[in-house]
């Protein structure tokens, strides 16, 4: 019988009813793992359950164009030597940026405010939603700050040299800089800032070489060489997309493989929390919370999204070559799987939804991308519920942790031994907000033991001085890697260390230098929730783990 | 009460559409074999605890859509894979000729890390064959995979081929060649180590491991 209800839906012969119930062993009262008043509300926009993007997934555009993480990058293109790269770019753009500032103060703003559009679509599909005052806040002042061009110049093949200028790059990124335009609107000039930029990067004897095809250099030439002497703000476009695609593929990928991405999303992390949709898109956090919800015995939720999601796109993206049998097809797919009385995967949907599913898939035109919306929505909104206490669990804090571990794991082999005074392996301390990590006795015993005899004395858990104290004995250097990638001993008399614990102080290199305060709390607190946790898991006896459901 | 586990590990199964990778995660975590399955759209998970020399280790796998319209979506998932079973149906010459694409995308987008093995399924239908032992042999050879024969339908080599790329990834955690700590990975530590909040041994890296090494 069930085979005759799908090959009557294959075959197109109009509308199968709902397959006649075999087995009477399905129960109807299955514990429902929704709750369907978690309808929308009316003003609600549907749209973005839809979206495909993760704050934690950062493109080259999101990089670029949206200023997203700059500065980790721009650090990443100093550690490989590619520096000029990346300076050259943010050089063009904050003449663009000058530019549109000094045209939109001669009351020509949106002129110059699409053509800025324009040259970003080149570019990829994100266009800067920010409006002109966004983006002057945020632009990058290059120009007031030749000598510190002149430095890297004679010395650019130095390492040491090239961190350095890394620490100004970094302040400069994040400064902001309204004097500087200030001051060049009175000036009402940027032709000269054009023939400097051309000097240094675009001009055949160039002190800064980009490798530019001849036709880049001459079409530059003759944006600037206009004969009304009126150059425009994207004079510098064709060298702008030479640069954009020689990063995107030759370094990105690297880039998203080294620490300092990695400390991009640490930042993410700490600056705020996650949705459902962050993690739905990112491989990496979905792991770990795939793995909750099955300890929550909720995974099916994760898998109706997912498979929703496909039959939607499919149907969306290839709407013309679509077969409507075939959407049937996948539509009673889905059915059986989460809906039917006997569904393999039983979600729980009251009998209003499934009948209204039913019908929606027997439409004689075949099933609508959007048919299976409303169950979507309902549980995507039981799913957002669950990341607030993913947000709190120890997979979390076990994903967090990682990120650091992989951090200073990766910065470890890759810079101790250029630093002679680094005698630990462990060199960053924020690995000890997990405890006993840093102590290589404590490592050694623990390693073979299944069952974990840890006595750590509560108080010391919480007393973050007392913690550094008990691992110093051991012998361990205490350190960090600083935002320049240099190791810096805990040890070393450090100025602004008066006043704050050194648990916060440890916490405080997860954060950028110059975030604000508020970041840096919120940080401090979710380091200060890894502890708690992992205490509450150590102190806790064997059997007493959390049993949800 | 959740059980514990030492290591978790996150497992692809990819392969052309009908070669019985569902059947295949089916069968190993112990569901009924079915003539009539239905096709697969997006992702279905599936896991289990296995003992690996003496370790026990849950594999989340993720058995994904193997139709050619839900390719984009389903490469998405690659990421992060710490093993994935590469499965064709030795009754269709087509899902073999179907490997060395699946295999692009699977070495492009997965972890570099990432242990493949190839599974050559339905060996029930020995009189359907069109694929032969030994061809797929050489190719699992000439691309540097393990190879096995399976059954989804009786079961035959099943669980042996799970476990063996299991073991694989296991002992590349045990020679350093991978750190089950650096993020992307595909393992997390499970409940029965994250008590210990020990650090593994620290892993010998070539220079080529390290992501900054340019
Ligand atoms: N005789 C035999 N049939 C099998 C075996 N494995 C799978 N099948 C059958 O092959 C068909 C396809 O199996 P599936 O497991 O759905 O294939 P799949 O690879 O998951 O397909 P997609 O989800 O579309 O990618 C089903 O009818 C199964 O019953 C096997 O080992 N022997
Ligand atoms: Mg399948």
């Amino acid at each position: 019988m069930i085979k005759f209800w799908k090959s009557a839906a294959k075959g197109k012969t109009g509308c199968p009813v709902r397959p006649p119930e075999l087995k009477s062993t399905s129960t109807p009262d299955i514990k429902s793992l929704i709750n369907t008043q978690l309808l929308l509300e009316e003003n609600e926009d549907p749209k973005h359950m839809f979206d495909k993007n993760s704050k934690l997934t950062l493109s080259l555009c999101d990089i670029l164009n949206e200023k997203k993480a700059i500065k980790y990058f721009v650090q990443y293109m100093e550690s490989i030597g590619k520096e000029v790269l990346i300076k050259c770019w943010l050089e063009i753009e904050d003449f663009k940026i000058q530019t549109q500032y000094q045209d939109s103060s001669n009351e020509n703003g949106n002129y110059s405010k699409i053509n800025r559009t324009k040259s970003l679509d080149l570019h990829c599909k994100c266009v800067s939603k920010k409006d002109y005052k966004d983006v002057n806040t945020q632009r990058f002042s290059w120009q007031d700050n030749s000598e510190l061009f002149t430095s890297t110049s004679n010395t650019r093949h130095k390492n040491e040299c090239s961190m350095s200028s890394c620490r100004n790059l970094s302040e400069h990124l994040t400064s902001n800089s309204s004097n500087t335009s200030k001051e060049n609107v009175k000036t009402g000039n940027y032709t000269e800032e054009a023939i400097k930029i051309f000097k240094k990067y675009v001009a055949l004897e160039a002190p800064f070489q980009l490798d530019l095809p001849d036709s880049n250099r001459k079409s530059v030439i003759s944006n600037i060489c206009q004969p009304e002497g009126k150059i425009t703000e994207d004079c510098f476009q064709p060298v702008q997309d030479i640069l954009f695609s020689q990063i995107e593929k030759n370094y990105f990928n690297d880039f998203v493989n080294s620490p300092f991405y990695i400390k991009a999303q640490i930042d993410i992390l700490t600056s705020g929390s996650l949705n459902l949709k962050d993690i739905l898109h990112n491989e990496t956090i979905l792991f770990y919370f795939t793995e909750f919800l099955e300890q929550e015995s909720c995974r099916v939720l994760l898998e109706f999204l997912m498979g929703v999601m496909h039959f939607r796109d499919n149907l969306l993206n290839n709407s013309s070559s679509q077969d409507p049998a075939q959407a049937q097809a996948d539509a009673i797919a889905i059915y059986e799987k989460y809906f039917s009385l006997q569904a393999t995967h039983p979600i729980g949907f009251p009998t209003d939804i499934r009948l209204t599913i039913e019908s929606d898939i027997c439409r004689e035109e075949g099933p609508l991308p959007t048919c299976f919306d409303m169950p979507y929505r309902i549980v995507f909104k039981t799913l957002a519920l669950y990341v607030k206490t993913f947000l709190e669990s120890e997979l979390y804090f076990k994903y967090l942790s990682e990120m650091i571990h992989s951090v200073e794991n990766i910065w470890s082999t890759s810079h101790h031994k250029s630093h002679s005074d680094c005698s630990s392996e462990f060199s960053i301390s924020t690995q000890n907000t997990l405890l006993a990590m840093g102590d290589p006795v404590f490592r050694k015993k623990k390693r073979n033991l299944s069952v974990p005899d840890m006595t750590i004395d509560s108080n010391q858990l919480y007393n973050a001085d007392a913690l550094w104290q008990r691992n110093r004995s051991d012998g361990l250097s205490l350190g960090r890697v600083n935002s320049l990638g240099r190791f810096e001993s805990k040890f070393e008399p450090d100025p602004d260390k008066k006043g704050k614990s050194v648990l916060k102080k440890m916490v405080s290199r997860f954060v950028p230098t110059s975030t604000s305060k508020v970041e840096e709390e919120m940080a401090w607190q979710i380091a200060h929730m890894i502890v708690k946790d992992v205490t509450d898991l150590t102190m806790a006896p064997p059997d007493n783990e959390h049993e949800d459901m | 009460m959740s059980e514990s586990y030492e290591y978790l590990f996150k497992f692809l199964v990819i392969g052309s559409a009908g070669t019985g990778k569902s059947s295949l995660l089916n069968n190993f975590i112990g569901n009924k074999f079915k003539e009539d399955r239905c096709h697969t759209i997006g992702v279905e998970f599936g896991s289990k605890i296995v003992n690996i020399g003496g370790k026990s280790t849950k594999l989340q796998i993720w058995d994904t859509a193997g139709q050619e319209r839900f390719r984009s979506v389903t490469r998405s998932y690659y990421r992060g894979a710490a093993g994935a079973l590469l499965v064709y149906d030795i009754t269709s010459r087509d899902s073999f000729n179907a490997l060395a694409n699946w295999l692009r995308d699977a070495r492009t987008l997965a972890s570099p890390n990432i242990v493949i093995l190839l599974v050559g399924n339905k060996k029930d239908m020995e009189e359907a064959r069109e694929v032969t032992f030994t061809e797929a042999s050489q190719f699992a050879q000439e691309n540097e995979l393990m190879f096995l024969e399976t059954s989804a339908k009786t079961g035959e080599n099943v669980e042996e081929a799970f476990l063996k790329c299991s073991k694989t990834i296991l002992a590349k955690i045990e020679t350093g060649e991978l750190d089950p700590e650096r993020i992307g990975s595909g393992i997390q530590y499970g409940t029965g180590t994250s008590k210990r909040l020990a650090a593994p041994k620290k892993p010998a890296r070539t220079p080529s491991d390290c992501a900054c090494h340019v």
